[in-house]
């Protein structure tokens, strides 16, 4: 099984080390895309796994922790899920 | 599969909760789905927050929506589809004096699929759901 924190790290690594000798990757699930949007990843369904053909310019999108706390710093967020939860207890079954 | 309420998002896109990601520590992210019932109410709520920002907040909000769909649609998305209405209605008939619908729908989708709703209001959920289907994933921390 893969992780959340897993995947996330493969993603750091490539991301930061791009000239790191990582031409062939086999991992399980994930959509790899050049900055561009070209998929650079070969998916094998069967196994789940992937091949990295150029891990250069490479962006992870989709899974791992993808956007983890990204909305730390936005005052709207929380408040948000105040009103999710008040239009919840509003919502009055018939 | 975990089926997130909304409350989880909060979290998880909110404040990076340490026990949250604790869970997710031991999870596939292919294992955990949105229900749609979230993903209307959390796309709502920025759709409603941009059509009456301010004209100083409008850039914003309106950039906040656009990235809240594309996060939200990484996630694997259930859709309420006809078997889930079938029990909903059940639902309705059998706890009358429910009143938050929406729980009631997550429940019924949960039920159609035999999947766990995760979520810190477990208390809204135990009338509907045994307690093998509801997960805390806020407040309790993985074994």
């Amino acid at each position: 099984m893969v992780t959340f924190e897993e995947f996330s790290k493969i993603a750091e690594i490539i991301e930061k080390n791009k000239k790191a000798p990582l031409e062939n990757v086999l991992y399980e699930y994930g959509n790899w895309f050049s900055s561009d949007g070209e998929i650079f990843a070969k998916v094998d369904e069967e196994s789940n796994t992937f091949e990295v053909n150029n891990h250069r310019q490479l962006r992870y999108l989709g899974k791992g922790l993808q956007g983890f706390g990204i909305f730390k710093d936005d005052p709207t967020w929380g408040p948000l899920f105040d009103d999710i939860e008040q239009r919840r207890n509003a919502q009055v079954m018939e | 599969m975990w089926l997130w309420d909304s409350n989880i998002l909060r979290y998880y896109f909110g404040e990076k909760h340490p026990i949250l990601h604790l869970h997710l520590k031991q999870i596939s992210r292919d294992e955990i789905a949105l229900p749609s019932v979230v993903v209307a109410e959390v796309l709502r709520g920025r759709c409603d927050f941009a059509l009456k920002a301010s004209p100083s907040q409008a850039p914003m909000a309106h950039q906040q929506l656009l990235q809240t769909q594309k996060l939200l649609l990484q996630f694997n998305v259930l859709v309420f589809d006809d078997k889930s209405a079938e029990i909903l209605e059940i639902l309705r008939q059998k706890h009358k004096a429910h009143k938050r619908y929406p729980d009631m729908m997550i429940a019924a989708m949960a039920k159609a699929g035999n999947h766990i709703v995760v979520t810190r209001n477990v208390k809204h959920f135990e009338p509907l759901l045994p307690k093998n289907q509801i997960a805390n994933w806020i407040d309790e921390k993985p074994n």
